[in-house]
Order: C-alpha cells, then sequence, then structure tokens
C-alpha cells in the first residue's frame, strides 16, 4: 500500500492538514503515528482507512478488509454486540460468518453484550469500538488513540490481538499520543506529523542505546516456517540471530 | 451489504428518536386533512400528498443526519464505497419516508373522507392518488439529503435551507416558465382539481419527477462526497 503526494484540506480556502505526504506500508508493519494535538494524526488515519478522499495525490494498494477503530465512536441506541455484528454484517458477511467474527473478540475483550452505546462507560464505547475494527481488519488496521480508556487487562488484550494480525501479515497503523504501543510492541515504524508534512522513523534495536536494555529470546518454530517467522521478526525491527548463519543478520 | 446497511442505519434512526417529530406532524396533518368530511378522492389526495411534502423532506433530513458523524466513517470503511453508502442512506429515507407515503394512501380510507363508489372513474382517481402520493416520495428525499445537516454543516442551517428549499419549491411551482427548477408539487396539486387528469397529464409529471431527482440527486451525491 502506498500514499503518494497526498494532500488533503479541510476546505478549499483553508491551508492544508497534509501537505505532499509519501509513505510506503507493507503487509505484517507495525506503525505508530505520533504528532501533537491538531498535527493531522485523525486526518492522516481516516485517509489511510479509506474514511476520508485527498484533495490531491492517491493512495493505491488498499487492501479489501480494513478494520478503522476513530478516536470516538459515536454513541447510539444499540447494543454493544447488535452494533459489532451488525457492522460485521455490512462488510457482506453471513450472520455466521459476522458471529464467528465478532465472538471471540468480545469474549477476549470481556465486552458486556447488552449494555447500550448510549449508556455505555467510555471503557466500553472503546473495546465496542475496538472489537468492531479489529473483526473486519484481517488486512489493514487503522486504529486511532486505542489505548485511550482501557483498562490494563484489556491494554493487554488489544496488544495481543495486535500481535496476532501482525503475525498473519495484517498491516496495524495506529496512532498513539502516548507511549503506549512503545511499552507494548515492539514498533518497526513512526510516522510523525508534524507542520503538515509526515516524517518516517525506522526504528530498529541498534537504537537501543546500550546492551542492558536488550533482551535475547530463543524462539523455536517449524523448520518450514523458519524464513517467514525470521522476515516478520526483521521488520519488527529485532535482531535475528539465525543459528544457520555465522552472524546475527538486522 | 447495501441491505444490511440500510437495516442498521433505519434502526439507528429510528432509535435515535428523530423520526418521531416528524412522523407525528405527518399524522397530524392528515388527521386534520381528512377530518372534514367526504370529498372528491383525486382532490383530498392531491391536498394530502403536497400538505405532507415538507414533512417528508424533513424526514429524509433527519433520517441522514441520524447517524453520528464517526459511526459514519466506521461505516464507510466497513462498507468500502461511498456509492453504495449513499445508496443505503438514500434506501433507509426513501423506506422513512414510504411509512407517510402509505399513511397518505391508507388514511382517508380509514378516516371515511373519500367517497368510495364502485364505478371506473373512482378506480382512475384511485390510480391517480397512487401516483400522486409515490411519485413525491423521490423528490422529497433527495431535497431532504441536499439540506441535510450532514450536506450543509450543522442542523441550524439545515433547517433553514430547508425551509427556504420547500417555500421556493412552491413559489417557482407557480410561475409556469419556471416550475421546471422545482419538483412537481403544484403541477400536482392542480392536477387535483382539474376535471379529468389524462394519462399524458400524469406521465409529464412522473417524467419531471424522475428528472427532478436525478439531476438534485447528482447535487446530493457530490455534496455528501465532499463531506464524507
Amino acid at each position: 500500500m502506498r500514499l503518494s503526494g497526498v494532500t488533503f484540506r479541510y476546505a478549499r480556502r483553508r491551508p492544508p492538514v497534509l501537505s505532499q505526504v509519501e509513505l510506503d506500508l507493507p503487509p505484517a508493519r507495525l506503525v505508530r503515528v505520533s504528532g501533537i494535538n491538531g498535527a493531522g494524526k485523525s486526518t492522516l488515519l481516516r485517509l489511510v482507512a479509506g474514511a476520508r478522499l485527498p484533495t490531491s495525490g492517491e493512495i493505491t494498494g488498499r487492501p479489501a478488509d480494513v478494520g478503522f477503530a476513530p478516536e470516538r465512536l459515536g454513541p447510539v441506541r444499540l447494543s454493544t454486540e447488535d452494533f459489532v455484528t451488525r457492522i460485521a454484517l455490512t462488510r457482506g458477511r453471513s450472520p455466521e460468518d459476522a458471529t464467528a467474527a465478532v465472538e471471540p473478540l468480545l469474549e477476549a475483550f470481556a465486552l458486556p453484550r447488552d449494555v447500550r452505546l448510549d449508556e455505555a462507560s467510555k471503557g466500553t464505547l472503546q473495546k465496542t469500538n475496538l472489537v468492531q475494527a479489529l473483526a473486519l481488519g484481517r488486512e489493514l488496521l487503522v486504529l486511532d488513540e486505542p489505548f485511550s480508556g482501557l483498562d490494563a487487562a484489556a491494554r493487554g488484550t488489544l496488544a495481543e490481538a495486535l500481535a496476532a494480525a501482525l503475525r498473519a501479515g495484517t498491516r496495524v497503523v495506529v496512532a498513539d499520543h502516548g507511549s503506549t504501543l512503545l511499552d507494548l510492541l515492539p514498533v518497526a515504524e513512526t510516522w510523525h506529523v508534524a507542520d503538515g508534512t509526515v516524517s518516517v522513523e525506522r526504528l530498529t534495536v541498534e537504537d537501543a542505546t546500550s546492551a542492558s536494555e536488550l533482551t535475547e529470546l530463543r524462539v523455536r518454530v517449524e523448520t518450514s516456517k523458519a524464513d517467514a517467522t525470521a522476515s516478520l521478526l526483521r521488520s519488527l525491527g529485532l535482531v535475528v540471530n539465525d543459528p544457520r548463519a555465522d552472524e546475527p543478520r538486522a | 451489504m447495501t441491505r444490511a446497511l440500510t437495516s442498521l442505519w433505519l434502526r439507528i434512526a429510528i432509535r435515535s428518536g428523530r423520526l418521531f417529530a416528524p412522523l407525528l406532524v405527518a399524522a397530524t396533518l392528515l388527521a386534520f386533512i381528512h377530518s372534514g368530511g367526504v370529498g372528491p378522492a383525486r382532490a383530498t389526495y392531491a391536498t394530502a400528498a403536497a400538505l405532507v411534502f415538507p414533512v417528508q423532506v424533513w424526514l429524509a433530513q433527519q433520517s441522514v443526519s441520524a447517524v453520528p458523524t464517526e459511526t459514519r466513517r466506521v461505516l464507510l470503511v466497513a462498507i468500502r464505497s461511498r456509492r453504495l453508502l449513499l445508496v443505503g442512506v438514500l434506501a433507509s429515507a426513501v423506506a422513512a419516508s414510504l411509512v407517510v407515503a402509505a399513511a397518505s394512501l391508507v388514511w382517508p380510507w380509514l378516516a371515511g373522507s373519500v367517497a368510495v363508489t364502485a364505478n371506473a372513474a373512482f378506480g382512475r382517481d384511485l390510480l391517480f392518488a397512487f401516483v400522486v402520493v409515490l411519485v413525491l416520495v423521490p423528490p422529497a428525499t433527495v431535497l431532504g439529503v441536499l439540506t441535510s445537516e450532514v450536506a450543509i454543516g450543522d442542523r441550524a442551517t439545515s433547517a433553514i435551507v430547508g425551509t427556504v428549499a420547500v417555500v421556493a419549491t412552491l413559489v417557482l411551482g407557480f410561475q409556469p416558465a419556471l416550475a421546471w427548477l422545482a419538483p412537481p408539487l403544484v403541477g400536482l396539486a392542480r392536477l387535483g382539481g382539474a376535471t379529468t387528469p389524462t394519462a399524458p397529464h400524469l406521465a409529464v409529471v412522473v417524467v419531471h419527477s424522475v428528472l427532478w431527482t436525478v439531476v438534485v440527486g447528482a447535487i446530493s451525491h457530490r455534496a455528501l462526497a465532499r463531506r464524507w
């Protein structure tokens, strides 16, 4: 997926929020979007998800199965379960498929099923928002401040869900005002939004200032999956010490 | 997909309570119109259709704007097509409008305000009633979409623009040279008063309605695409 020369402005006479943005988003890539309030993070996420069209430039290669969780879900008078299931149905899934996609996520997030969204707490509303996005985003997940309003358990569940999505090759773009994402997952790339432009920082473990900040883990995988796993780990910015090679390969 | 979207959109609109006020006003208007005793079917139906038209515009405005912005964006990403989203939204607005249209057709029978006879003239009047009531649903819907909060930007301006649009419909309708700029509201009301509206007269009104809906629908599509 690629953003080429993307410019976006809300009105013709207003200055662009984003100007001439050039970005690549390969599969299995976790990207953190950072920037101060009003920098244009949410606008960038809406463009990536397809919820907004660029004023000029083009976005190519957007996969078909996109899940989008905006910063705040609008409260409607539907129950949490009804809402997420019906959103899955609009993707063209059968009722059985929609339930199958939603059910494990409802369980994982311990989401109360019969709470009305217009009466739900901030945490419940956010969990509902994430469940609908995770149920749809098999190939691309775009999450705007997903950790906001979540308790520690739900943050852990979300981190596990994102790690599983990355393993399956899903592109994941997360706007994270704080550093929650960095604390929970190895982030390969940060898109920093400022002054209408987006700068890309690729983070690797070489950025760590001392060896004491690194931990070595041993991973055992089936031989047939070794290369795919190694490339996934490298895409996350990790050093893979392949015993089949003499030297560690970054 | 579109059916699932329409169903979800309607459900949200109904439960938001936004459709309640227009439906109540429509019921009040129909009760008032049909409370004056028995009258000729054509004139009764034409008057009711003309008076209910602004309510149908209001209903479409409310239906289109019932889903909060961020939820609408989630739906857009889920359905993957702006065109399909618009079709689903229009379908839900039409469905809401058809409730009023159905009430407009049935109410005179329930209230006993049309003279029921077993002759061919009454059959023609009944056909006329169907055309009159249904032909105004599409233009009322697209006019409601075009003047909705979503297309205009805020609720107060939407209410003002919607009112101006309905008044303009009446004013333009009475100007023979400019009547084609507005939905065929006045034309239909006049047909209701005519002694024998012929098939060509009705066909002209239907074509006028269809063309007007297509043109204003395309403008509405552009207005919404810009905002969405």
